[in-house]
């Protein structure tokens, strides 16, 4: 080798070594953070190892020595010098074995929120304080205390008294934070434990749930529960309202007030900033435990109202002033629109005016006015049919009308007058079907309900005592009497019948009279064809009741007049018979009159002619219409009667005689007995018949009474269709909304569904959140579908207090239904004074192997378990680097080679 | 400064001994090599020349003597482990990292977002100053802490080695309130949020930052995306053998990216593809599809997305969804006869109704049923299955009868119960009824003036309900309430929901119901087993991956539930590039000032690394000896 080679072998094989050191170590440690070497050994910085590439440098430096030291040991000293290069890499790439230990760290989790006690704190300051005597050798405590949120506390120093615990956050318990801050102060390599002081009632979070990620964390949560509260407390936990109420109706406010011990305290409801006009004030004697208190108001107007109750009183024993009130509110939903069709569109303001007054929107028409299709009817929220006749009322609006109340939960309600159930015409309709109310059995339209003959004896006897005089204005009173559509007829008789007035509407009052006015007496007596002429005139006649009233004051044949009246019975005419004078054949007459299904009137004054003539024929006419005056009897006590004073509502001077039918329900009757309110269901609605009307004909006397309102508003209110939030507007149906409340969050969640069960999907839905202290500026937040027809949103409330919702659903840009509800959070949960919730951190303590009220020295016992953890070898490296520098130095200073 | 390692006595002991020896070694002349010269008075000029520099060679090795002993100071005391104390100079820094399912994006190099995020955690875990503490919190569905308040950059490192994105949404409010708790109270708290930035806006709006110097470091690049965002199951409730299925699908797209993408959607059930249809979105479209009717028990169903050019983000092109088995309920009346009751019962065809007269009644049979009908008969002990009781009365009556009421009527009604679902009791005639006494845990279904009449009771594994009166004595059964009351107790007490079957979301706890179990086995679709305790018949559970879970009770049958991420903000993957909290735009993190570490150790060792390589030189070189 020529000494120049050799001279650059010189040069380059310390450096072909370093590097091939430092591809070694490349190899070994790459991009690893740790190298495992052996066994339990670790490197926990191996790229230090590329420090020990400056070995073969030193080595390389050997050379170029100008040291005056034998060859041999001048190796030697360069190798120890190496060695002591590669030592310090070796420390530096931090060298450890992986071993186990027992050193516990333990956080105390110490809730200070409000739901616990001063004395409750102080007991807890004593945990920690034993925790801090129990803790010994390398075991850690730390302590956090949480309210909404979770705090660490430095502790002093050992022997140092703990400073009184600061209560912070105090309107929330949130122990998920805080055990998920407890993760992070846990140092590697130690025993975790965690120790909840708290009465376990979480206003936040999900304690439940981190339980899981504490049991992956080998975090043992041990718990010991506040006692139950022993502080003075009254609080107002809540105020229910109905779910729907409606506008003008009363309902009830309830409020639920829990108190730790009796007291007497003085509840406030307002509605929104005023006391409730009903019942405002109410001093109560509150029982220990949970009350219930009731108020009952009503909302005046369409939209949002608050309600508010409040506790106060002298020498209140309370300790939280928050909780002393509660808020709620309630969505009202607009005026009910009513379709009032009324016959006689003249009289409709008596009734449209009550209802209006009561809040009810009110549409009157005409009685030719009802719409022809359920859609256009389904605009309103019930349908009133007062007097009209069936005649203006074509199938196409009743197959409307019905299919309004069976498949769309319409309310109808017909109203009598003459021309309403059977003397309207309507026997034998649809509406006859649809209502809880027969109304006869007669089966024709266009009927009068009266066709009444008087038969009349005009033989010379009758002149004496003005008797045929006295008959004449009996028959012309008679006629005055009857309804405009009831027929009458007048015939005369002697030995022959002639007719006098043929039988005809009563309506033409003044053509009747002059025909009576005309007959004159003579001749003899024979009824019997008398009777036949009455029989011939009626029997073609459709009317619901045929009538004769014979009036004769002598004695005929009986020949062929039982057979007659017979036959005449047997065509559903009737036949009455007076009297008159002590001549007249009363075994006759009586005869005729029984047979006749009428009834025998003898008078041997002729001027009481006329009034018996009257009575007949009001007899007569009363199976149809009743007019006199009549009493209201209840028959079944219902909510729609609460508050209107039926028992003292005047007389009604007229009625439409109906029969109620099996499956219906009779709340108000006449004296009579015979149905005065009934009503029953159809589907999906409600039909009611009231027999009386609703105007200055019979019912003159109830326009005056104060009930008379109240009472119509709440038989449409009990009537009309159920559908909340359905009124108001001209849009369909509204879906239910449910709220689930988790601080500061609540889920809205709507069903949209239609009527006939079916999913809307792919609706538009928009959730607007309103607090009513600023409800020009509402939140919007659209809402999702989830699955099919059900709308999700969450949104949070940034304040206490009651929040309105309204959902409103779009489709195709159009909106098409309305959900409201309402969500209130009157102050934080944290006031509700819960008993603790033992429960939940029992529940948390068998989930991560905790213990319920560990003793101090348990808070440290690390039982069976152990942790690993690197113990660092570099000190013993470097130990072991210091021993070399001395033995380097040495191998330098001592000649070791004999020269 | 402190010395955390050995004691200071022992190294001083240390320090004596060993610098003792060094002395010596330097004390001892070194015996001088004996060498023969031919003509020695050439040498003596030489040695006269030595001499007189005799006080520079002593300096020379006093100056040996003081490096060496100098190298062992700092030896020692680098065994001595000192630290710096902790310095209010420092930071204090939470690094959250998202690992949500948006995270398990990857771009056009096929690098995930969450390597992007970790990468950057580490630059910063790396840009750490001496004097400054971090931990690092995984932001998923839970935030999870991954480490404590730590000086020690290798643990936070490790920490960051296992991290993988989850398929759960992020909760960043939760995420910010735990970091802020860490950094309450710290010297200089700073938060760096590195993730994509899918988070809801309204959120970072409502961050309450408490003096904390919040950073954003965004990662990732924004990209289209298909994904399911709904998919759910609904049981009709007029026909509740059919299903009604809704899937939603949207596109989502970044600003300025055009033209229609083009995907089939297939519905399948029980792995078999039951609908194929190929779809075009535009950017932002969403699509809704219904499929309505569907029967089947007991039946998977998965909604796939498979768009033609491969998703970015995979985890939401798959929805998960269940028709979980309508079981008939068998019921067992007791009666002695009720012809209203017996029809009741026919309406519903989920039921498998039997009857028996009181006295064929014992416990034993009544446990083969679902639940019982009691018609005025109260058997001696109650019965261990849900049971409606008709008119119960006498001592074993789980209802205490307070008192009669004469022709009550219903003036309150627990609307809101499952009992009242389309009921309505105003106006019920009843001839007499109990007035019950309420237990806690009891609600009044229907009370008249604030007596009960109606009682419902939940005791978790059994429900009871109890009407007051005798049908036979009120109008009750002639009304259609009346059978709709009856099936809305038996539907309550098979816990049969609003038919909603919607699948679990990972953004929340589920509350998975267990009545009859005291510990719950949920096997994710990982095959992970976790055992969740029972209370109140429910049992908390986070998932955290899409797929089928299996729910089984010890010894009991396994029973699916589904879970789907179903996160717009988690599919739109559009990353934020500018963060703005309050107004103000959030700032990129900085790497710390330069500092030393806490631990001084090995600091000290790389300067006896120098001072030795210099030494060697310079001793070599007969500059130092």
């Amino acid at each position: 080798m020529t000494p120049r080679a050799r001279r650059a072998l010189r040069i380059t094989w310390p450096l072909a070594a370093a590097a091939a050191i430092a591809g070694i170590v490349w190899a070994i440690v790459g991009r690893h953070e740790v190298v495992a070497i052996a066994g339990s050994l670790e490197l926990l910085r191996p790229r230090a190892l590329f420090i020990a590439a400056l070995a073969p440098i030193v080595l390389g430096l050997l050379p170029l020595s100008l040291v005056d030291l034998p060859r041999g040991q001048q190796r030697l000293t360069a190798a120890l010098r190496a060695l002591f290069v590669v030592g310090l890499a070796i420390s530096l790439a931090r060298p450890a074995t992986v071993g186990e230990r027992r050193v516990v760290a333990s956080v105390l989790l110490v809730d200070v929120s409000d739901s616990i006690s001063d004395a409750q704190l102080k007991e807890a300051q004593k945990i920690v304080e034993d925790a801090r005597a129990a803790r010994h050798g390398d075991d850690i405590l730390r302590l956090v205390t949480f309210g909404r949120h979770p705090q660490l506390v430095d502790l002093p120093p050992d022997g140092t008294a703990l400073p009184a615990l600061e209560r912070h956050d105090r309107e929330g318990s949130d122990l998920d934070e805080a055990l998920q801050l407890a993760y992070t102060l846990y140092p590697p390599g130690t025993i975790a434990r965690a120790l909840l002081v708290s009465d376990g009632n979480e206003t936040e979070g999900n304690l439940a749930a981190q339980a899981l990620a504490a049991r992956d964390r080998r975090v043992h949560v041990d718990f010991v529960s506040n006692a139950r509260a022993q502080d003075d407390e009254v609080l107002v936990r809540g105020v229910t309202l109905p779910a729907d109420a409606k506008m003008g109706a009363p309902f009830d406010v309830t409020a639920h007030v829990y108190a730790s011990r009796p007291q007497r305290v003085t509840l406030t409801l307002y509605r929104d900033e005023f006391v409730n006009p009903r019942e405002g004030k109410k001093e109560i004697d509150l029982v220990a435990g949970e009350n219930v208190v009731r108020w009952k108001s009503e909302v005046a107007q369409p939209g949002f109202t608050t309600f508010t109750v409040k506790i106060s009183g002298a020498g209140l024993k309370d300790h939280f002033a928050a909780n002393n009130q509660a808020v709620a509110a309630l969505a009202v939903k607009g005026k009910p629109r009513v379709l009032y069709v009324e016959g006689e569109p003249s009289a409709a303001s008596y009734l449209s005016n009550a209802l209006k007054k009561e809040n009810i929107d009110v549409e009157v028409r005409g009685p030719t006015g009802l719409p022809g299709n359920p859609r256009e009817l389904a605009r309103y929220d019930l349908v009133l049919l007062s007097d009209v006749p069936a005649m203006y009322v074509g199938p196409q609006q009743m197959a409307a009308l019905e299919a309004y109340v069976r498949d769309l939960g319409g309310g109808f309600i017909m109203a009598g007058g003459e021309n309403s159930f059977g003397s309207g015409g309507w026997t034998g309709s649809k509406m006859e079907q649809l209502l809880p109310v027969r109304f006869d059995v007669e089966r024709k339209r266009d009927q009068p309900s009266l066709a009444l003959v008087l038969t009349i004896d005009r033989s010379g006897s009758m002149q004496s005592e003005n008797k045929l005089e006295l008959a004449k204005e009996a028959a012309k009173a008679t006629a005055e009497l009857l309804g405009p559509d009831d027929l009458i007829g007048v015939d005369v008789f002697d030995q022959t019948a002639q007719p006098v007035v043929r039988l005809q509407r009563a309506a033409n009052r003044t053509r009747i009279q002059t025909q009576i006015a005309s007959v004159q007496a003579g001749g003899g007596t024979n009824i019997l064809p008398a009777l036949r002429l009455a029989y011939e005139e009626l029997d073609p006649v459709s009317a619901k009741v045929k009538h004769v009233i014979l009036l004769t004051d002598g004695q005929a044949s009986y020949d062929g007049i039982a057979q007659l009246v017979d036959e005449m019975v047997e065509h559903k005419i009737t036949v009455s018979a007076v009297g008159v004078g002590g001549e007249a054949d009363k075994t006759l007459l009586t005869m005729i009159a029984e047979r006749g299904g009428g009834r025998f009137y003898h008078t041997l004054d002729a001027s009481n002619v006329p009034k018996i003539f009257t009575k007949e024929t009001s007899q007569v006419a009363r199976s149809a219409l009743v007019e006199e005056a009549i009493g209201v009897q209840v028959v079944k006590r219902v909510e729609l009667l609460d508050g209107t004073g039926i028992e003292s509502a005047p007389p009604l001077r007229g009625y439409v005689t109906v029969k109620p039918k099996p499956m219906s329900e009779q709340i108000l009757a006449t004296t009579r007995g015979e149905p005065l309110l009934a009503r029953w269901r159809v589907g999906l609605g409600q039909a009611v018949a009231f027999t009386s009307d609703v105007k200055n004909r019979w019912a003159i006397d109830w326009l005056r009474w104060p009930g008379y309102g109240k009472f119509w508003a709440h038989l449409v209110r009990s009537t009309m269709r159920h559908t909340p939030g359905q009124s108001g507007g001209a849009t369909g149906a509204s879906f239910d909304l449910a709220v689930d409340l988790d601080p500061p969050h609540a889920h809205v969640a709507v069903d949209a569904v239609s009527a006939d069960d079916k999913f809307l999907s792919g609706l538009d839905s928009t959730l607007q959140v309103i607090d009513p202290a600023h409800p020009q500026k509402p939140v919007e937040v659209p809402l999702a579908e989830i699955a099919a027809g059900r709308y999700e949103g969450t949104f949070s409330m940034d304040r206490y207090g009651a929040y309105l919702l309204r959902v409103l659903h779009r489709q195709n840009g159009t909106e098409i239904a309305e959900s409201a509800g309402t969500v209130s959070l009157p102050y934080p949960r944290e006031y509700l004074a819960l008993p603790p919730d033992e429960a939940l951190l029992q529940r948390v303590a068998s989930i991560t192997n905790g213990r319920a009220h560990p003793t101090p020295a348990q808070l440290f016992d690390p039982g069976a378990e152990k942790v690993t953890f690197h113990r660092e070898l570099w000190p013993f490296v470097l130990w072991a680097c210091a021993l070399l520098l001395l033995v380097d130095v040495a191998s330098r200073r001592m000649r070791l080679y004999p020269g | 400064m402190t010395l955390a390692g050995a004691p200071v006595s022992l190294l001083g002991g240390a320090f004596a001994a060993l610098g003792a020896g060094l002395v010596a070694l330097y004390v001892l002349k070194l015996r001088r090599r004996r060498v023969e010269v031919p003509f020695a008075q050439l040498w003596r000029k030489v040695l006269r020349d030595v001499e007189s520099t005799a006080l520079w060679r002593r300096l020379r090795r006093l100056l040996s003597l003081a490096l060496q002993l100098t190298l062992l100071a700092l030896i020692l005391l680098a065994i001595g482990d000192p630290r710096l104390a902790a310095s209010q100079r420092g930071r204090t820094v939470a690094l959250v990292i998202d690992v949500s399912a948006s995270m398990q994006t990857h771009d056009s190099r096929g690098v995930y977002r969450i390597t992007q995020a970790i990468d950057a955690a580490r630059a910063q875990v790396r840009g750490l100053g001496g004097a400054d503490e971090a931990l690092l919190i995984a932001m998923g569905a839970q935030p999870s802490p991954l480490t404590g308040l730590t000086h020690d950059d290798r643990e936070l490192l490790r920490a960051l080695d296992g991290l993988k994105a989850t398929d759960a949404p992020a909760d960043l409010d939760g995420a910010m309130r735990l970091a802020a708790a860490a950094l309450r109270g710290r010297p200089n708290p700073t938060l760096v949020l590195i993730g994509d930035g899918g988070w809801d806006p309204a959120l970072l709006d409502r961050l309450k930052l408490d003096g904390i110097d919040l950073r954003y470091q965004p990662v990732g690049v924004s990209q289209d995306n298909l994904a399911i965002t709904a998919f759910a199951v609904r049981r009709y409730r007029a026909n509740q053998t059919a299903y009604e299925v809704l899937v939603e699908a949207q596109r989502f797209s970044p600003a300025g990216v055009t033209g229609p993408r083009a995907c089939s959607l297939e519905l399948r059930q029980d792995g078999e593809v039951v609908n194929v249809e190929k779809l075009e979105l535009q950017p932002g479209e969403k699509i809704q599809r219904l499929y309505p009717n569907l029967a089947g028990e007991g039946t998977r169903l998965e909604a796939v997305l498979r768009p033609q050019v491969p998703d970015a983000l995979q985890v939401d092109d798959h929805a998960y969804a269940l028709l979980p088995p309508r079981k008939k309920l068998k019921v067992l009346l007791v009666s002695p006869g009720n012809l209203f009751l017996e029809g009741a019962l026919l309406l519903d065809e989920n039921l498998e109704v039997e009857k028996t007269a009181p006295a064929g009644y014992t416990p034993a049979v009544a446990k083969k049923f679902d639940a019982l009908v009691l018609d005025g008969f109260v058997p001696d002990e109650t019965p261990p299955v849900s049971a409606l009781y008709v008119d119960p009365r006498g001592p074993k009556s789980p209802f205490v009868v307070r008192g009669e009421i004469a022709n009550p009527i219903v003036t309150e009604a627990a609307d809101k119960h499952p009992l009242m679902r389309w009921v309505t009791l105003a106006d019920l005639n009843i001839a007499r009824a109990s007035r019950f006494r309420l237990q806690p845990g009891d609600v009044a279904v229907a009370s008249s003036l604030r007596e009960p009449i109606i009682v419902a009771r939940d005791q978790g594994l059994r429900k009871l309900v109890a009407f007051g009166f005798d049908l036979r004595r009120s109008d009750l059964p002639l009304r259609v309430a009346f059978p709709v009351l009856v099936v809305n107790a038996l539907d309550w007490f098979a816990g049969a929901d609003t038919g909603l079957m919607a699948s679990f979301s990972l953004a929340q706890p589920w509350r998975l119901p267990a009545p009859a179990a005291a510990e719950l086995e949920v096997r994710d679709p990982d095959a992970r087993i976790t055992r969740v305790p029972v209370r109140d018949g429910r049992a908390t559970f986070v998932g955290t991956r899409v797929g089928y879970y299996e729910v089984s009770a010890p010894g009991g049958a396994a029973r699916l539930v589904a879970a789907n991420l179903a996160s717009a903000a988690e599919s739109k993957l559009t990353v934020r590039e500018e963060l703005t909290v309050g107004g103000k735009v959030v700032r990129a993190p900085e790497p710390g000032r330069v500092g030393v570490k806490r631990t001084l150790w090995s600091y000290l060792i790389v300067v006896v690394l120098l001072l030795t390589l210099v030494e060697w030189w310079t001793y070599n070189r007969r500059v130092t000896v």
